[in-house]
C-alpha cells in the first residue's frame, strides 16, 4: 500500500470506519481509471477527493462529506 | 421502581449525596463543638470582665458593714442601685448580686433586683449552692464552666473579689447571664450550619440531576440507536455533541453505523 493510501485511509477511517476502504477502493476502481486504491498517488488525490465526497454524502451529513473530501483533497500536490 | 434504583442517574444522584453528607457530617461536627466551646469561653470571658469592672467600683468597706435588716438604708440603696444601673446596662445580664463567706458557707448581700422589683434575696439568705469558682474568686476572678441554679434561674456566672481600703477581700460580686441566653448563643452556630448542610445538600442534589440527566438522556438515545441497529434498521441519526467519553463512545458508534451502511449498500455488496 502507498504512503498516500496509508494516509487516504487514515482520515476516511475517522470517518467513515472500517468499511471506509471498502468505498475507497469502489471510488478508486470505477472513477480513476481502473486504479487499484492500493496504488493511488498524491496526483490522484484531488478527484478521488470529489468523488469520496459525494459517496460518503449517502451514508454521513453533508458537511462532514465536505470535510472528508477536503481533507483528502489536501494530500495532493 | 426497580429501574429508577438500578439507574445510572440514581447511582449518581445517591453517591454524590452521600459524599456532600459526609463530608459535610463531619465538617458539621467539628465546627459546632469547637464553635460551641469558643462561644462558652467567650461568655465566661464576658462575664468575668464584667465582674471585675463592678467589683472595682464597689466599696468594699461599705459592703462589710452590711448586716440583715439593713436592706432599706441608704448603704445599702445604694450599692443596691448601682448593681442595678450595671445590670440593666448588658440587657443579656439577669443579675448582679454581692455574696461573702460566713462560717460554714456564704451568703448573699446585695441583690441588683432590688431597686426595680425584683429582689430575690436578703441580706444573710445562705448561698445554698455554694460552687468551687465562688470559692476561687476571693483569690481572682472566675467563671463558671457550668450553668448553675440561683433562686432567679439557671445561668452561667462570673465572679470577681471585692475589696476593702486596705485591700482586703471581703466578699466577691457574682455576674449571671441567663442560661437561655448562652443557650441561645450556643445554638445560633448549629442552626446557622444546619441551614448551610441543607443548603450545600440541595444544591450538589440539583447540579447532580441536572448533569446525569443529559448524561442518561445521550446513553438513552444510544441505546436506542443500538436497539434499532439490531432490528435492521440503519437508519438512525446520533446528534450527541459532547466532549467527554459518552461524545466518544457516540462518535465510534456513528463510525459503526456509518460501516454497516457501506456495507450493506447495494453497490457495495456487489464489489
Amino acid at each position: 500500500m502507498s504512503n498516500t493510501s496509508d494516509a487516504v485511509l487514515g482520515i476516511a477511517t475517522e470517518y467513515l470506519g472500517p468499511a471506509a476502504i471498502t468505498l475507497l477502493e469502489r471510488q478508486t476502481k470505477f472513477h480513476l481509471g481502473g486504479l487499484s486504491f492500493t496504488d493511488i498517488g498524491p496526483e490522484h488525490c484531488n478527484e478521488l477527493s470529489r468523488w469520496v465526497g459525494l459517496a460518503s454524502a449517502m451514508f454521513i451529513e453533508q458537511d462532514l462529506a465536505e470535510e472528508l473530501a477536503e481533507k483528502i483533497r489536501r494530500l495532493s500536490p | 421502581m426497580a429501574d429508577m434504583l438500578h439507574s445510572i442517574m440514581t447511582k449518581l444522584t445517591a453517591g454524590f449525596v452521600i459524599l456532600v453528607l459526609l463530608i459535610t457530617a463531619l465538617t458539621f461536627l467539628f465546627t459546632v463543638s469547637a464553635s460551641t466551646e469558643k462561644i462558652q469561653e467567650s461568655t465566661k470571658q464576658e462575664l468575668l470582665a464584667l465582674a471585675s469592672i463592678t467589683a472595682a467600683d464597689l466599696n468594699g468597706d461599705e459592703i462589710a458593714k452590711l448586716k440583715p435588716g439593713m436592706e432599706a438604708e441608704i448603704l445599702y440603696l445604694m450599692n443596691a442601685e448601682q448593681l442595678a444601673v450595671m445590670a440593666q446596662a448588658d440587657h443579656e445580664i439577669v443579675k448582679i448580686f454581692t455574696v461573702r463567706k460566713t462560717g460554714d458557707g456564704m451568703e448573699y448581700v446585695i441583690d441588683s433586683g432590688y431597686n426595680i422589683g425584683k429582689r430575690d434575696v436578703k441580706i444573710g439568705n445562705p448561698v445554698t449552692n455554694p460552687t468551687k469558682a465562688m470559692g476561687e474568686a476571693y483569690t481572682g476572678p472566675q467563671a463558671e464552666d457550668d450553668f448553675v441554679n440561683r433562686p432567679w434561674g439557671s445561668v452561667l456566672s462570673g465572679y470577681a473579689p471585692i475589696k476593702n481600703a486596705k485591700g482586703e477581700v471581703i466578699g466577691i460580686v457574682g455576674v449571671d447571664m441567663d442560661a437561655g441566653v448562652v443557650q441561645g448563643r450556643m445554638n445560633f452556630v448549629g442552626q446557622t450550619l444546619y441551614i448551610i448542610l441543607f443548603l450545600g445538600i440541595f444544591c450538589a442534589g440539583l447540579i447532580i440531576a441536572i448533569f446525569s440527566r443529559t448524561m442518561i438522556r445521550d446513553i438513552h438515545m444510544l441505546i436506542e440507536s443500538a436497539n434499532r441497529i439490531s432490528r435492521g434498521d440503519t437508519d438512525v441519526a446520533i446528534s450527541i455533541h459532547r466532549n467527554d467519553e459518552i461524545g466518544e463512545l457516540a462518535s465510534s458508534f456513528k463510525r459503526m453505523i456509518t460501516s454497516l451502511k457501506i456495507l450493506m449498500h447495494k453497490d457495495y455488496q456487489t464489489e
